[in-house]
């Protein structure tokens, strides 16, 4: 089985937020709620502060911690390597949501970020909590995919829907190849500046496996033994600046 | 009965086919209605009162229900006895609603024990229940409750113990109902043979044993087959794929036992002039100045004996805890991310007035995003926001030290 995983590269990444865009209408998510968001970071004072991002997916990890803390045994590890929820199993206690380091997991109760609250515009029926007007992925509550329903927490399933019909013993899942490009989960596909890879973990020759070895790719947080998987890459020895901020720093 | 009760009984019923009872297993005696079993929607802390009470072994606890072994099961009801929400059910323990003015006097389908006075036979007397017997004596109102007590029940294969299964749920009803008021000389009783108007009993003279007539064994064999074929016919068995919302279910498990006992217990109490039991069988619970109001215990709790309250006027949480409402499962315990709740066991403990408040926490808003959370010592953030900035912290370090730069120093125009 592969065990599926992303490789960001942030000399690429522009911080754009399509990532963010194209997971939230992939997955029915609303704004504030979307499985994957960048996160901003100014370092410095005025008159020369810079800005630093980089893009936070579920990271889906070997030791998933929201794993283990469980009650239900409603969060799983699949055969490849991705962490989903089973709404039928869930309780929507939240202990994962506190277990978790990267805080990428939500609940249905959260804030609305935007009045009105568009879950009371667009009211779903029966146990979801809201119903888009746009059509998402076929609801698949075993694997945490579609629309959430009210009381249970959900998390980025890295496009399950899409990934889990890719053929078996595909290496890499790369939007430029057209036989494969309905499998590639909606944030890779959609990154315009192409910095995100997806692939196989566990197959020595894919791309992700040769970005990581290559370019040394890092895991957040790694202290956690969590073990996400997936790697960042920070441009790597003489080109130095790591951070996509310090860059436009190194050219002027 | 009163208001109450009434309403409970309605609650009680089931109310769509995925409500109701379902055999366990198509052969067996043994009903579930698995909207009300703990054990499918908190695998983790599994209640296994069933498997544990039952005399034969034949009841374990599958990935999320109960399973039965339909031959080895003598359809005795032990199990839907102590099962603390009433999830299951056997057809051989059914009590009357009404009780006649000479009182009543149970007894046991095998024993051969008989008297005048009106009798009720029930599969085995082990099949009833603390509430059953607290039914039965609002029922009776001043007359006697009895069970006859032939002395066999102890060496019958349903007490493997060589404890009559009776006496446990007995003993407690017994206490409760004098908790609540009930004189020595009212309460239920067991009582031999001989005590009962014109009360005689065959087997006394083979020690108590009751033998098993050829009749009887084939009478007992061909109904239990009748009745399985009657369910075939009618085609009521435990499909494989028995809807089972899990999420939803949590918190809401109808037709609690302990809240049954209660209104049963306080209508009694009422009846003696006080306003409820002195005390009662409860289990406790204690949390320590740990909680941080993460509501994880409140959601997890099966039947809602605990519950967070956020938005208290004075801008403080406080968690509450519903003893009776309580089923010993020990979930809170168990998940609570701070470990900060100590369950005790049941134990006879003076009744409250009102749930009681088990802690009660302080509260600011977060600095970031305006949510509600508990005073910390350190900055008021969320549990998110604060593990956004901890992440974007760690990592913008992470990303600069991996290839020996240090953060970029503020520079001059």
């Amino acid at each position: 089985m592969a065990k599926w995983g992303m490789v960001i590269d942030l000399e690429k990444c522009t911080g754009c937020q399509a990532c963010s865009t194209a997971c939230q209408m992939e997955n029915n998510r609303l704004p504030g709620e979307n499985y994957q968001d960048v996160l901003y970071y100014t370092e410095g004072r005025q008159p020369t502060p810079t800005l630093k991002w980089f893009p936070r997916p579920c990271m889906h990890c070997e030791e998933p911690s929201c794993m283990h803390v469980c009650p239900t045994k409603a969060t799983y590890k699949t055969e490849d390597g991705v962490v989903l929820i089973d709404w039928d199993k869930c309780i929507g206690c939240k202990y994962c949501m506190i277990a978790c380091p990267y805080g990428v997991r939500f609940y249905t109760d959260e804030k609305p970020l935007i009045e009105p609250n568009i879950k009371q515009v667009f009211k779903g029926d029966g146990d979801l909590s809201w119903n888009p007007p746009y059509k998402g992925p076929q609801q698949d509550p075993k694997h945490g995919v579609g629309i959430q329903p009210n009381g249970v927490v959900s998390k980025c399933t890295f496009c399950y829907h899409k990934i889990s019909k890719a053929p078996k013993g595909t290496a890499d899942l790369d939007e430029s190849n057209p036989e494969l490009v309905e499998y590639v989960p909606a944030c890779v596909r959609t990154c315009a500046p192409k910095a995100r890879y997806f692939g196989d973990l566990d197959n020595p020759n894919s791309q992700v496996s040769r970005l990581i070895s290559d370019k040394q790719g890092t895991r957040l947080l790694d202290h956690t033994g969590n073990k996400p998987q997936v790697y960042y890459l920070t441009g790597g020895g003489a080109a130095g600046s790591a951070v996509p901020g310090t860059r436009s720093n190194k050219k002027a | 009965m009163n208001q109450d009760l009434r309403h409970l009984a309605r609650d009680a019923a089931p109310a769509g086919p995925e409500d109701g009872f379902r055999r366990l297993h198509a052969l067996g005696l043994v009903g579930l209605r698995r909207a009300a079993c703990i054990a499918g929607s908190l695998p983790a802390t599994m209640c296994k009162r069933c498997e544990a009470a039952c005399p034969h072994g034949c009841i374990a606890l599958g990935e999320d229900a109960p399973l039965l072994d339909p031959a080895a099961c003598s359809g005795c009801g032990i199990c839907a006895a102590a099962c603390p929400t009433a999830a299951l059910a056997v057809d051989g323990v059914r009590l009357p609603a009404t009780v006649p003015a000479q009182g009543l006097v149970l007894n046991c389908e095998r024993s051969r024990a008989a008297t005048d006075a009106p009798l009720h036979r029930v599969a085995c007397l082990g099949g009833i229940a603390v509430n059953d017997w607290l039914r039965l004596a609002i029922a009776a109102g001043d007359a006697p409750i009895r069970l006859i007590d032939d002395g066999a029940c102890a060496a019958c294969g349903n007490a493997p113990s060589h404890e009559a299964p009776w006496r446990a749920p007995l003993e407690i009803a017994r206490r409760a109902l004098s908790e609540a008021g009930m004189r020595a000389d009212h309460l239920p009783e067991a009582v031999s043979p001989d005590a009962l108007p014109n009360g005689n009993c065959p087997d006394a003279a083979t020690g108590g044993l009751p033998i098993e007539s050829r009749r009887r064994f084939f009478a007992g064999l061909s109904r239990s087959l009748a009745a399985a074929v009657t369910r075939a016919a009618t085609g009521e068995t435990l499909p494989a794929d028995v809807p089972v919302a899990h999420g939803r279910r949590v918190g809401g498990i109808a037709a609690l036992r302990g809240d049954e006992t209660r209104l049963l217990l306080e209508h009694i109490a009422r009846r003696f002039g006080q306003p409820h039991p002195r005390s009662a069988l409860l289990p406790a619970l204690t949390a320590s100045a740990a909680c941080r109001a993460h509501g994880a215990c409140s959601r997890a709790c099966p039947t809602a004996a605990l519950h967070l309250e956020t938005d208290c006027d004075d801008g403080h949480a406080r968690l509450q805890f519903d003893a009776w409402l309580c089923v010993d499962c020990g979930a809170c315990a168990q998940i609570c991310p701070s470990h900060a709740l100590e369950h005790q066991g049941r134990a006879w403990r003076p009744v409250a007035d009102a749930p009681v408040v088990l802690a009660t926490i302080e509260q600011s808003e977060c600095m970031r995003c305006g949510a509600l959370v508990a005073t910390h010592d350190e900055e008021a953030l969320c549990e998110r926001c604060r593990k956004t900035e901890n992440l974007a912290r760690a990592g913008f370090a992470l990303f600069n030290r991996h290839y020996g730069e240090t953060p970029a120093a503020p520079e001059g125009p």
